[in-house]
């Protein structure tokens, strides 16, 4: 794989997912960190840091954006997402919702819900 | 954002009775017409045309769905999160006397429950455990009683709430919500146990701007109690065949009213003078009111005034000169009306209407002659007139006309020719025994229909050919007895009808619903009256869109549609014979 057809999400631990740049896009937030004119550092490096997002919630959100793109095609089920979400289901929950499709800062956001769900 | 971007109230509490959608006890008609507004989430992505992906929020959501028994509370999540939960086991059916108890405390802002099955008295108490949250709560068709509503109290924010067609609540239920004081929509339809005294309690409700009381036939006296609600925009009163001319002097002071329904009640000419004053007025409805055309003078009195029904008035041509000065009116209603082509010259003036209704008035094609200056009309209505083929030529100038309803007239192929010109039309009924292929073939330029009605026209196969032109069409109805299954062939190919009737056509057999079984787009077929098989029905198996099926005088039973339905049709929520 080319290094241009693939981003870098980081998350709060450091860990750093390489996925394809078409499966991060699925994200319009990170669609436009990635795509905005200027020389923001995003842009340039095709990196995103998610400093209030812990590795296995980012992990699942990588594992959402593979599945939407195949679902697309008709490829999968909703069945299988579902299972893969599972136990996860109530710390993924406040947070799904920012990390796709809202424009505001996806970090302070998930920040404050992350606490109120750990605290489950 | 957050909570308010998922808060979608305005659409719930949308609340004009001839925009809500219908369902259940609310209407037991068989019209395919509520279908618009049940749509499942299924048809709306294809009608989007394309499959959406869920998003990861509504996965998750599917989830807890799923695994609702593990949850004994979401007292925890962001209130905008539960509230998708609850709406989700709302709309998923799901929600019981159990489940709810886990949304207890949650801070829900919206419960709407309208007709949700088994909602009784013992839910309320979860219900306002939503304090001072809460903003709207629906309980149409529940089985709550008046004791059901005293925990309501305590929520001292609500703005909304809905309880039509409650039956089992009295006066003495109404009491126990009179200290709300931030409502500003409160809806009663169809209740016979509320009187006067129980009005008595909107007395102090000083910040209404909504209020609903259609079909209650025991408020006799009791709009006296609705003088002080100065705030109020919009009163319904429709069908409460109590009301009379001397309770419309307690509205005399509602100076900020600008809708008012008081069709099918005992209101005359006398009643509507107290209206004078009203300078918001915009709406009026007086459908079936005891009129003369002497009110006319107060109509023209209201400088607001947009939208005018006076069907089912009675109202004769002697005094229709006044309608001249209603030259505002955008909306006029005058069907089932005695008047002629006398009236219609008075209506010259009226350049600003969209919209006309004439259906089953005594005109004619001569009088059609006055409407062809009224070139903004976008709707006219002239079903059940004497208007024949002569008459369409006053209306070819009308190209702003984008529904036209000819339904019984007596209008004949030659003159549909007249309409070609007409390219905004996008429903157009020619439910007329006189209209055959030969007219259809005149009307092909009219690209942007999306609804044709031809239901009585004697179509036959060759005139499909024609029907190819409509790529548009939504909906179509063709039973003049006249099509087999050759004819299926031309309509099989229309890429977005969703609805298709092609009911009292005899010869058609089950090759037509083998034609059919591509149309997945379909949510309404009917077939009636043909000679469709049960072994025909496999063909409809695709057909996963579909909501409403009627195979009536046709060799099906309703085990066999119902064999299908649970093994192929899980949206099909109506179906004939049953």
């Amino acid at each position: 794989m080319r290094k241009e057809e693939t981003v870098k999400l980081i998350s709060a631990e450091g860990f750093e997912f390489v996925i394809d740049k078409k499966a991060a896009m699925v994200s319009q937030t990170i669609r436009n960190m990635l795509t905005s004119p200027g020389s923001f550092a995003e842009t340039q490096h095709g990196e995103v840091t998610f400093p209030e997002i812990s590795t296995v919630i980012l992990e699942k959100i990588c594992q959402y954006f593979y599945w939407s793109l195949q679902y697309a095609s008709g490829k999968e089920t909703e069945q299988q997402i579902l299972l893969s979400i599972g136990s996860l289901t109530m710390i993924l929950l406040p947070n799904a919702q920012r990390c796709e499709d809202c424009c505001i800062n996806i970090c302070d956001c998930s920040a404050r819900l992350l606490v109120q769900c750990h605290s489950m | 954002m957050g909570g308010a971007c998922s808060r979608k109230r305005d659409q719930q509490v949308d609340e004009d009775g001839e925009n809500r959608g219908v369902s259940g006890r609310y209407c037991k008609s068989g019209s395919f017409k509520w279908l618009g507004n049940s749509l499942s989430r299924l048809a709306i992505d294809n009608e989007l045309g394309k499959v959406r992906c869920p998003s990861l929020m509504e996965l998750c959501i599917y989830k807890i769905r799923e695994d609702i028994n593990k949850y004994s509370t979401f007292s925890m999540l962001p209130r905008d999160i539960s509230q998708q939960v609850f709406n989700e086991l709302v709309y998923s059916r799901i929600l019981n006397e159990v489940y709810l108890e886990a949304f207890r405390d949650c801070a829900l802002q919206d419960l709407d429950l309208g007709e949700y099955p088994g909602l009784k008295d013992s839910w309320m108490d979860v219900i306002s455990s939503q304090g001072p949250s809460l903003l709207s709560v629906d309980l149409s068709c529940s089985e709550v009683t008046d004791s059901g509503l005293i925990p309501l109290k305590s929520c001292k924010n609500l703005q909304a709430l809905n309880f039509n067609y409650c039956d089992q609540i009295s006066d003495n239920g109404l009491a126990h919500i009179s200290g709300l004081s931030n409502l500003t929509t409160l809806s009663f339809r169809r209740n016979n146990q509320i009187t006067a005294q129980g009005l008595s309690a909107f007395a102090g409700l000083i910040n209404l701007l909504k209020l609903d009381l259609e079909r209650c036939p025991g408020i006799r006296g009791g709009l006296v109690h609705l003088k002080g609600l100065t705030k109020l925009e919009s009163l319904n009163v429709k069908c409460c065949n109590c009301i009379t001319d001397a309770d419309m002097k307690h509205l005399s002071g509602l100076t900020n009213l600008k809708e008012l329904q008081v069709s099918c009640t005992k209101v005359s000419d006398r009643g509507f003078t107290y209206l004078r004053g009203l300078n918001k007025l915009s709406l009026l409805n007086m459908e079936g009111c005891p009129v003369t055309p002497a009110c006319l003078e107060t109509l023209a009195a209201l400088p607001a005034l947009l939208y005018l029904n006076l069907s089912r008035c009675n109202l004769p041509d002697d005094g229709c000169q006044k309608f001249s000065g209603l030259q505002n009116l955008k909306v006029l209603n005058m069907g089932f009306n005695e008047i002629t082509d006398a009236c219609l010259v008075h209506l010259r003036g009226l350049t600003n209407l969209e919209s006309l209704n004439l259906d089953s008035c005594r005109i004619d094609d001569e009088g059609l002659v006055n409407l062809a200056g009224l070139r903004l009309l976008r709707c006219l209505e002239l079903s059940d007139t004497e208007v024949g083929s002569n008459g369409l030529r006053h209306l070819s100038g009308l190209t702003n006309l984008e529904s036209l309803n000819l339904s019984f007239t007596v209008v004949t192929d030659g003159g549909l020719k007249k309409l070609s010109g007409l390219s905004s039309l996008k429903s157009l009924n020619l439910d007329a025994r006189h209209v055959t292929d030969v007219g259809l073939a005149a009307l092909t330029s009219l690209t942007g229909l999306t609804h044709l009605d031809l239901f009585g026209a004697r179509i036959t196969d060759s005139g499909t050919n024609y029907l190819r032109s409509f790529k548009n069409l939504k909906s179509l109805e063709i039973c003049g007895g006249g099509l087999t299954d050759a004819g299926v062939k031309n309509i099989k190919d229309l890429p977005s009808l969703t609805v298709l009737n092609l009911s009292q056509n005899s010869n058609l057999t089950d090759k037509t619903l083998e034609m059919i079984s591509g149309m997945t787009q379909l949510v309404s077929l009917n077939v009636s009256n043909s000679r469709i098989t049960c072994a025909g029905l496999q063909y409809l198996r695709p057909l996963k869109n579909l909501k409403s099926l009627t195979l009536d005088s046709c060799k099906v039973t309703a085990s066999d549609i119902k064999k299908l339905q649970s093994s192929h049709l899980p949206n099909l929520v109506s179906f004939r014979p049953e």
